[in-house]
Formats: structure tokens, C-alpha cells, sequence
């Protein structure tokens, strides 16, 4: 072959490999591909501390904090998903919170309602949507939930006063929180580690997307986080620890097959490289 | 013709024509994606105007005037119009009153927050001279002898990777020794291992949303995948 033959592997036209990523994701869509699962360490101590909450300590509240909108429902929709059917599964009392606009609109309708539906779970008396905070606003929120939750969250999604409902009777300070949960596209943990929490307590666990993951692994080693869901794979982990096959599970597959192309794409374009490099330094001698 | 009404809802056909609309920047730029990208930024922005009075100024600001009477809220207002100062050459002091405060406020916030967040992760990263000395086995364990050697291989990768990452970073003065440059280029090589973890994380993120996007067109919409 000559030089302009290999050069080929590193010019293909990306309307035929964005083809070919299409097919290598469809097939797995109509013909579920179940690959064995292995639940990653993060995974399993983020399931681990939901459950021992239940076991612990059951009449504390878990925050479920959402800076997450539909442009990232591929990852944290499902984390979401799984995160608060756990929750439900284990009857432990949870309270929505948002520093994003979209986020308590598709967190209530989307996802807490018809899981509602199918735990019986009811509002006001099982969880409360404390609905939406500006971003401007957080400091002084993160702070003021450490000394006064009724006091800085005032009223409900609906403009009820939280007061009112009975699953916020006795829940005053940030001793009275189960975890705090965070779901988020973006590097929203750091502010909730710095103003929030104190000596790793509550229990903070945190749902980002893949992208973000690796810059918190050092927050895990140091105790700081009990545990994290890395994107659709955590998603994922977390189906198969509560039993639940929904998207995380099936995402696996595709995901699994996309990376094998990615992977045997970057290596036919290593060959092509190298080939040309050698086809050329031949034609020249 | 149940099927036909579904591929018809106004709200599924909306989603399925903005996601082929977006997508179809990939192959070449064109007037649909165009069309979708406006409508897309233009709810956006909508709805979160919408949302923001709807749930924090009506009922926090506007709701507290005039309803309850609480009319110390209207000098919120000329304060918040003070930032606009920044506008004119005349009132820049207004608006850098406002900004002082706020980056005062923030200031004093991000001492907290390195505190809170940053120290225990220095401190932790001081692992003791014994982290090299394996703990001792856990009684029933088969595997103990790996978990040990695991423990040791790992805090020493650790402790190597911290020490080179941190000489790299040495640049207040020239790095002429040989066990410098060497320990230096070992940093260096780690920091790209760590690069390239965030970039098959990127790529792991933007598969995901694409493999959501085929899901919501071919199982929601088309309902041809089952399940």
C-alpha cells in the first residue's frame, strides 16, 4: 500500500463514523445486551450509607439538592431516579431542594410524583419540595441550614409555610439532616463541603456527571464524600444494587459497545499514522 | 390510529424534531438547526424569567410591598440599580460601592469555605511514615495478604505521585539537578494520566446523553424499542 492508502485510516469522513456510532448505539436499544455488573467502591458506600440512615437514625431527613436541567437528564435523571427510589424503598423522610430553575419542575413531576404514586408516598407527610434558590443566594442558604432549616427555607415549592407539614416536625439544624445529597452537571459540591459541612457530617454523597467525577476522587479518599454516582455508570451501580433495570442498567451496554469503537478507532488511526509515516520515508529512499 | 395520535403529541413531536434538529449539526450547518437553537434559548431564557418572579421576587420582593405593607423592601431597589453604574464614567463609584461590598461578603465567605473544604485534604495528604508499614491482617479474611501489599503499594503510589506532582510545580527556581527533573517529569507524566481520565470521562458524559437522546427518540417517541 502507499502513503496515500494508509493516510486514508486518518481521514475518514466523521459523517461515517458518526453513522457508525448511531448503529453501535441502536443495536444494544433493540437487543439488550446484559453484561455483568460490578458495582464500583463509590457506588456501593454511597448505597451503604443511605442504608445504614435507614437503620440508624430513620427519623432524620435526607436533602436532595438538584442543580441539574434536562440538558443533563442522560446522566442525572437516572442517578436521580434511583437515588430517591432508594430513598422511598427505605421509607426514609427527604426534603427537594434546587439551585437550578428547571430542576424542581423536573425533579417533582418527573421523578418524585410517579414514584410517589407507585411507594405511597404522601406530600408534606413523607417528603417536601423546598423548591427553588437563586445561585446568587447560596452561601447564605448553605449557611443558614446548619443553625435554622425552618428559618431559611420559610415555604414550600407552593408557598406553604414548611411549618406546617409533619415531616419537618423536629427538623431544626443540620444535626437533624440524615445526608445531604447532592445531583449535579457542575462543581456545586465544593461549595456545600466549605460553608455545610462539618467533620464529614451528615453523610454528604454526590451524583455528578461523569465529566465532573474525576476532579472529587481526593474528596472520597479523604472521607470528605461517603461515596459517588459516576454518571449513567453510577446510575447504573445503583439499579443493580436496589434490583431496579431502568436506563442506567441498559445505557451499560451501549456504553460498553461505544467505547470499543472509540477505542478500535483510535487505534486504526495509530496505524494509519505509522504506516504513512513508513510508506512515506520508503518513497523517499 | 392510536399510534398516529402518539406520534402526533404536540409535546413528544416537539422533543423529536428539536433533538434530530440539534444532532443534524454534526453532519453540516444548516437552517433547522439554526430554527431549533433560537426556540431552544429563547424558552430558556423565558422560562427562567418566568420562574425567578414567579417564585423568588413576587413572593419575597413584590408580594411583601404590596401585599404586606413591608415598603422598606422598594430601597432594595435603587441599591440594585447602583451596579448599572458601571455603565457610565460619571456613577463607576456607585457601582464599585456595591461590588466592595459584595466582594467583601464573599471574601469573608471563602475563608470558610478554604477551611472547610481545602485543609482537610492538605492534612490528609500527610500520611505518616507507618502508611508503609501494612496493618495487620483481618482475622478470616482469605485475601489478606493482598489486601496488605494493596495497602502498602497504594499509599507509597500516593505518596510518590504527591511528592513529583508537587516538584513539578516548583518553578521558583531553575531545575537543573538530574533527580529534580527526573522526580519533575515523573509529575508530569501522572498530571497527563490524570488529563486523560477527565477526557474519557468527558467523552463517557456527552456518549451518555447521545445513548438518552436515541433512547427518547426510538422508545418514547416511535415506541420500536420495548422495555
Amino acid at each position: 500500500m502507499n502513503t496515500n492508502q494508509w493516510n486514508r485510516l486518518q481521514t475518514i469522513d466523521r459523517r461515517v463514523i458518526y453513522a457508525i456510532l448511531l448503529v453501535v448505539i441502536l443495536i444494544p436499544l433493540f437487543f439488550p445486551i446484559t453484561l455483568p455488573t460490578f458495582p464500583s467502591k463509590q457506588s456501593r458506600n454511597f448505597y451503604d450509607t443511605i442504608e445504614k440512615i435507614a437503620k440508624d437514625s430513620p427519623d432524620k431527613i435526607v436533602i436532595v439538592d438538584g442543580w441539574w436541567s434536562p440538558s443533563t437528564r442522560g446522566e442525572n435523571q437516572w442517578q436521580a431516579q434511583a437515588i430517591i427510589t432508594h430513598l422511598m424503598m427505605r421509607h426514609l423522610h427527604f426534603a427537594i431542594l434546587s439551585f437550578d430553575t428547571q430542576n424542581n419542575t423536573v425533579t417533582q413531576s418527573q421523578i418524585v410524583e410517579p414514584l410517589a404514586k407507585k411507594y405511597g408516598y404522601v406530600y408534606g407527610k413523607d417528603y417536601v419540595n423546598w423548591g427553588f434558590r437563586p445561585l446568587a443566594a447560596f452561601v447564605p442558604v448553605a449557611k443558614g441550614l446548619v443553625i435554622d432549616i425552618p428559618g431559611t427555607i420559610k415555604k414550600d415549592y407552593k408557598g406553604t409555610p414548611i411549618t406546617q407539614f409533619p415531616v419537618m416536625k423536629g427538623i431544626k439544624t443540620r444535626s437533624d439532616v440524615g445526608a445531604l445529597i447532592e445531583i449535579t452537571p457542575s462543581a456545586s459540591a465544593e461549595g456545600w463541603l466549605g460553608m455545610f459541612e462539618k467533620n464529614n457530617s451528615p453523610p454528604f454523597l454526590f451524583a455528578p456527571t461523569a465529566v465532573m467525577a474525576p476532579t472529587y476522587y481526593p474528596y472520597l479518599d479523604t472521607g470528605q464524600m461517603a461515596g459517588m454516582l459516576t454518571g449513567i455508570k453510577g446510575a447504573g451501580d445503583y439499579e443493580g444494587l436496589l434490583g431496579t433495570h431502568s436506563f442506567g442498567s441498559r445505557a451499560a451496554g451501549a456504553l460498553s459497545l461505544v467505547y470499543a469503537l472509540i477505542i478500535a478507532l483510535i487505534v486504526l488511526g495509530n496505524i494509519g499514522y505509522y504506516a504513512t509515516r513508513a510508506a512515506s520515508r520508503k518513497e523517499d529512499r | 390510529m392510536e399510534y398516529i395520535r402518539h406520534l402526533f403529541n404536540p409535546i413528544l413531536l416537539f422533543g423529536a424534531l428539536g433533538t434530530m434538529a440539534i444532532l443534524s449539526l454534526v453532519f453540516k450547518e444548516n437552517r433547522f438547526y439554526r430554527v431549533f437553537e433560537h426556540v431552544f434559548l429563547g424558552l430558556a431564557l423565558g422560562y427562567d424569567l418566568e420562574f425567578t418572579w414567579t417564585t423568588i421576587l413576587r413572593p419575597l420582593f413584590w408580594d411583601a410591598m404590596v401585599r404586606d405593607g413591608q415598603w422598606a423592601w422598594v430601597m432594595t431597589v435603587p441599591v440594585g440599580l447602583m451596579f448599572y453604574g458601571i455603565y457610565t464614567q460619571r456613577f463607576t463609584w456607585m457601582s464599585r460601592v456595591v461590588f466592595g461590598i459584595f466582594f467583601g461578603l464573599n471574601a469573608g465567605a471563602v475563608f470558610q469555605d478554604f477551611a472547610g473544604r481545602v485543609v482537610p485534604q492538605v492534612t490528609k495528604s500527610f500520611l505518616p511514615s507507618k502508611s508503609l508499614i501494612p496493618p495487620p491482617p483481618i482475622p478470616g479474611d482469605p485475601h489478606a495478604l493482598l489486601h496488605q501489599i494493596s495497602f502498602v503499594l497504594n499509599n507509597f503510589l500516593f505518596l510518590g505521585i504527591v511528592v513529583s506532582v508537587l516538584v513539578y510545580f516548583l518553578f521558583a527556581f531553575e531545575q537543573k539537578n538530574k533527580a529534580v527533573l527526573r522526580t519533575a517529569q515523573i509529575g508530569r507524566w501522572v498530571l497527563m494520566f490524570a488529563f486523560g481520565a477527565i477526557f474519557g470521562s468527558t467523552i463517557m458524559t456527552r456518549m451518555a446523553l447521545l445513548i438518552d437522546r436515541m433512547y427518547f427518540i426510538f422508545h418514547d417517541w416511535l415506541r420500536l424499542v420495548k422495555g
